[in-house]
């Protein structure tokens, strides 16, 4: 028994020294005016600025998490706010407007200190959208452009401008194909953001002299299959298309296996945003081409603008996010080896930065 | 236990009837002789889903002739084809014993995950991988089929609310991600062979379809499934192991979602979450078509399988001939109307 006890303790002795260990970092012991300096660092949490930081807590609303790009948005919320301190708390609306309304009302009556809607057009919750504006609770919308009635209810809507993705591809496909390339769309007439791309790149492809031969417009209701099944029939009703130009940065991974089952891989797949699967996609020589954008950041407004409003009651700013997106093509010279194109880590780590310099804890 | 409206008749003339010892029920010709005229309208009734399609076919041969008559497109709508007729064979299954299952494409979203998980994230090789995954979906549908069963529960309800489980278990166990690197080369491959110009989808639907129809229309335990489904307290009190039937339908559907799901994954080489649900209205939609093919006007294997076929080539056609979006579902709804009105003047008129 007694050498039991004994083997407890000392498990529990080692615990306890490697706890204190972690706890003071490297510093622990061979340098104390470091150890101090680290540790006055620690107290803060490196938040030196001269206005205080109330602790607070924001929802995040995801239209659906089984968007690559949503979650990551969802996760770059989730991460910032934690490192300011901040609770938060991330919900899938997995696409039903039903549950975009509930998490909306949980919010509200927990009060929250402000809520981030990921593509949530505004008519679905508009009543939640003007409960959340009576009980002072700002809602700001990210990511990607949102439309319709109740626009305005939104504090905010900051997102790369989704016509600019249409553009950037189109100018990048003119510079690749000769005039006179047939093409084909894939729409989602349903979702005004994503819509948004094929309207902007479509006059540019014309203007070109590119030609529209086929276009699908997807129901968003069943989304994965329908964009595989209209990606083989887009191509086998028009032969030579050489492009597939496409609303949503979902399709890469769905439309590459559909089109090689297929046997049409000389079809290039333009799409959107740096998503983690099509960059694989590029990577491994698949046709694809993305016209990507640091759109983290519009995320990273929106919390910046709920610090703001919390700390020193600052108005939001509904064009804080003006002129601040950068935008690039990635195709196979220019994928990254690894990682994104713009990390979203990069881009909380420079918020973050910023927020340590304005305010304290 | 909610049984199936009798849309449908839900039965074959005869088989059924005999298989529970009821009377059989009458034909379109008993209790009398028709008019010549009630013949001709019955006659264009039983051809209009098939008279349809070939209407359909031949529109789409002018309005996108240089495509779609290719051997191309008969092959693209092929393989298109398989999964859904995978299901529909499953769920036919389920129609004909009298039972509804909406838990079905969950369990291929369950059987999805787990097989991309095992084989992407933990290193299995691919036969265990599948082993574990039709395992899993076989243990969904006994579940399924005891609760309905045993359990005296209504089969919409339970299976709502076991889909509605599966589908967290699925989401729990792939994180809600899409799952894209890792596939192993060979688990892709299964779905990319190819003999006589067929995809092994289409070789893997055709099999199980033929294996269905004998198993529903050419054995006893069809015969008495069609009895549960015509008649279940008739068919109970004729000796037939009601229970034991219909939780063997909901095994072999949920089964069959577990095959469905490795085609499907395998052939996008990934795992997209909660991708399946949109075959559930479809795969009805295909059964109830199906159901008003012929002078059966029962739920039928080959008669799903064409419902399927009928829709497919509708939304290919479409979309060849650069139709707009709202067509497809427009003219796919008031078909399936039709057909469901056709089906229950023919269930009327053999009453």
């Amino acid at each position: 028994m007694k050498k039991y006890m004994a083997c407890i303790a000392t498990v529990v002795a080692v615990g306890s020294v490697s706890a204190c260990g972690s706890s003071n970092g490297s510093s622990t012991g061979s340098a104390p005016a470091t150890a101090a300096t680290t540790g006055s660092k620690a107290a803060t949490g490196g938040f030196t600025g001269s206005t205080k930081l109330p602790s607070g807590k924001v929802g995040v609303l995801q239209v659906n998490a089984q968007s690559e790009r949503i979650q990551i948005w969802g996760k770059t919320a989730k991460d910032a706010l934690s490192k300011v301190g901040w609770k938060s708390e991330v919900i899938d609306g997995k696409g039903d407007p039903a549950a975009w309304a509930q998490a909306m009302t949980t919010f509200i009556n927990e009060k929250v200190d402000g809520i981030v809607t990921l593509a949530i057009d505004p008519a679905a919750i508009l009543p939640q959208l003007k409960a959340a504006k009576a009980a002072g609770i700002p809602v700001i919308t990210a990511g990607i452009t949102v439309a319709g009635p109740g626009k305005n209810l939104y504090a905010a809507n900051y997102a790369p401008p989704d016509g600019r993705f249409g553009q950037v591809l189109a100018d990048y496909l003119k510079t690749k194909f000769p005039a006179g390339t047939e093409y084909v769309d894939q729409d989602l007439t349903a979702v005004s953001g994503a819509h948004a791309l094929i309207t902007a790149g479509d006059p540019l492809m014309k203007a070109a002299g590119f030609k529209l031969v086929g276009t699908k417009d997807l129901n968003p209701a069943d989304l994965v299959p329908q964009t595989s099944k209209a990606a083989v029939d887009l191509t086998a009703g028009h032969p030579k298309a050489k492009i597939m130009l496409t609303c949503c940065d979902f399709a890469p991974p769905i439309v590459v296996p559909a089109l090689k089952q297929a046997g049409r891989t000389g079809v290039t797949i333009a799409a959107r945003y740096d998503n983690p699967s099509s960059l694989a996609l590029i990577r491994q020589g698949a046709p694809v081409v993305i016209a990507a954008a640091d759109s983290d950041q519009s995320v990273l407004l929106a919390i910046g603008q709920l610090l703001a409003k919390k700390a020193s009651g600052t108005a939001i700013d509904p064009k804080a996010d003006a002129g601040k997106y950068t935008f690039k093509m990635v195709d196979k010279a220019t994928v990254p080896a690894s990682g994104f194109v713009f990390d979203p880590a990069t881009q909380i780590a420079a918020a973050v930065k910023q927020w340590q310099t304005e305010y304290s804890r | 236990m909610t049984t199936v409206p009798q849309v449908a008749g839900a039965k074959r003339a005869g088989t059924a009837g005999s298989a529970a010892g009821a009377p059989a029920p009458a034909g379109p010709g008993a209790g009398g002789s028709p008019s010549r005229a009630a013949r001709g309208l019955s006659l264009v009734e039983r051809s209009a889903v098939v008279g349809s399609f070939v209407i359909m076919v031949l529109l789409f041969c002018l309005l996108a002739g240089d495509t779609f008559p290719t051997s191309g497109t008969v092959k693209d709508i092929l393989d298109q084809c398989a999964v859904p007729v995978i299901l529909v064979c499953g769920l036919t299954l389920v129609l004909a014993v009298g039972e509804f299952d909406l838990s079905y494409t969950a369990t291929v979203g369950l059987a999805a995950g787990l097989v991309i998980v095992l084989t992407a994230q933990h290193g299995w090789s691919v036969g265990p991988a599948i082993l574990v995954s039709l395992l899993a979906s076989l243990a969904v549908g006994v579940i399924v089929g005891l609760l309905v069963t045993v359990g005296r529960a209504s089969s919409f309800i339970v299976t709502l609310a076991i889909g509605s489980a599966v589908t967290g278990l699925e989401l729990a166990i792939t994180g809600n991600k899409t799952i894209f690197q890792n596939i192993p080369v060979n688990y892709a491959d299964l779905s990319a062979k190819t003999l006589l110009g067929l995809k092994s989808p289409v070789w893997a639907a055709l099999l199980i379809m033929g294996a269905i129809a004998v198993l529903l229309h050419r054995t006893r335990f069809g015969r008495q499934a069609q009895a549960i489904g015509g008649n279940p307290t008739a068919a109970y009190l004729a000796g037939v192991r009601v229970r034991r039937i219909r939780v063997i339908a909901f095994a072999i559907v949920a089964v069959l979602a577990g095959v469905a799901a490795i085609i499907l994954t395998s052939r996008a080489s990934s795992y997209y979450p909660n991708s399946s649900a949109g075959f559930l209205l479809n795969t009805y939609a295909a059964a109830f078509l199906g159901a008003s093919v012929g002078r059966w006007r029962g739920f039928t294997v080959f008669g799903s399988a064409f419902g399927v076929l009928w829709i497919t080539t509708l939304q290919t056609g479409l979309t060849q001939a650069n139709a707009p979006a709202w067509t497809s579902s427009f003219i796919q709804g008031l078909v399936l109307a039709i057909a469901v009105l056709v089906a229950s003047r023919g269930r009327q008129a053999t009453s």
